[in-house]
């Protein structure tokens, strides 16, 4: 903090307190306490003061916050990202093998549909996006189920427990007559790192994923081209 | 910890509220069309979504978090600047009021979630847990910290 020479004892004094010097020891003299200091120099005390009052941040307490925002940072990436989570089969992976048991109680198996290129859908059946795809599914399987095979397992995302008959009285309200299983315990949903419904896996006739087919790049089209790819055309 | 600590941790407190908070807005908008972030019936976000309690007048719940949280973070930052008082206020008394009023919306969120929606999201319950945080420093520090 800079000093002032007083304009009556030209002592010099800390321009903070100059005014404060003035009046307190020489309050007979006839000196205007407006003028004593220039602006620049108001300006600067106003400066020192405010710093000043700065609450001070020790290295402790900066340390300590230091690791509060790592273990936050890490906490929102885990649960943002997930990149502990199964991924599950990436393109040109083999999907792994499961058996489930269907809507009309029969046991399926992926591998016994090796030889054809299959549809696999993870769904719930009150996804709206869901609700959104089957039309275009259906329609698949009106002009593709000769040579493609179609499955759905419902993974329960949404709302209350699914059941064997709600799936297929929805399955039925919608025309989609391949075959629907529950994904009990969610065991083939952890399997195949599936987060989101719909997600539907495009396998070659040797189980090999070759396209991953997700909203909004879900038109009939884009199945239609994830199905070339998977025919190897 | 010091004064200057506590106002700091508020301060980082709320930015990562801002952030879960932001990310939740931007997935109201992003992610639509699709489930999201459930691991189960029960920690669904996509329940709790698309639920009517998700959105306030058109704008996403998550939106009012980003504004509480920021107000929290303005008030921090006056405060570790040495600024004492903000209008009828000083600044710990506003952090004071704005945390409790997050508390107090967290709170009911956090009931309407369990008992009506039967979901909970993830993130929405990090982002309370945040304002939590941020009153208990509160709680610890000094009155007039913003002047020491």
């Amino acid at each position: 903090m800079a000093t002032k020479k007083c304009p009556v004892c030209e002592v010099p004094v800390k321009l903070e307190n100059l005014e404060r010097h003035v009046r307190n020891q020489h309050p007979r003299a006839a000196v205007d306490l407006k003028t004593l200091l220039t602006d620049e120099e108001r300006e600067e005390t106003a400066q020192a003061r405010r710093a000043s009052a700065r609450p001070a941040v020790t290295r402790k307490g900066a340390t300590i916050i230091a690791v509060v925002a790592v273990v936050l940072a890490a906490l929102l990436v885990l649960v943002i990202f997930n990149p502990l989570g199964n991924v599950g089969p990436g393109i040109g992976q083999v999907a792994p093998n499961f058996s489930v048991r269907s809507t009309t109680g029969t046991t399926v198996s992926l591998s016994s549909y090796r030889g054809s290129i299959v549809l696999l859908e993870f769904m719930d059946v009150d996804c709206p996006a869901c609700n959104d795809e089957v039309p275009t599914l259906v329609s698949l399987h009106q002009n593709y189920s000769a040579t493609v095979r179609f499955l759905s397992i419902d993974v329960n995302f949404v709302d209350e427990l699914d059941t064997d008959v709600k799936i297929d009285a929805w399955a039925s309200s919608h025309g989609a007559n391949w075959p629907y299983a529950l994904d009990v315990g969610g065991t083939v949903r952890r399997m195949y790192g599936v987060t989101s419904t719909p997600t539907v896996f495009v396998l070659d006739a040797d189980g090999v994923v070759r396209a991953l087919v997700q909203p909004p790049a879900n038109s009939y089209a884009h199945f239609v081209a994830a199905i070339a790819a998977a025919s190897g055309a | 910890m010091s004064p200057g600590d506590l106002l700091l941790l508020t301060a980082t407190l709320a930015v990562f509220g801002i952030a879960a908070s932001a990310y939740l807005t931007w997935q109201w908008y992003e992610a639509a069309n699709r489930t999201w972030c459930d691991l189960d019936a029960f920690f669904s976000c996509t329940k709790v979504r698309e639920s009517p309690f998700s959105a306030v007048a058109g704008l996403p719940t998550a939106f009012v978090g980003v504004a509480g949280f920021g107000i929290l973070l303005a008030f921090s930052v006056s405060a570790l600047r040495g600024i004492e008082r903000v209008g009828p206020f000083t600044t710990t008394r506003w952090l004071w009021i704005f945390a409790s009023v997050g508390a107090l919306v967290g709170i009911g969120l956090t009931f309407i979630e369990i008992f009506v929606i039967q979901a909970i999201c993830l993130l929405c319950a990090i982002g309370f847990a945040l304002d939590l945080g941020i009153l208990a420093v509160l709680l610890v520090l000094p009155r007039g910290a913003a002047h020491t």
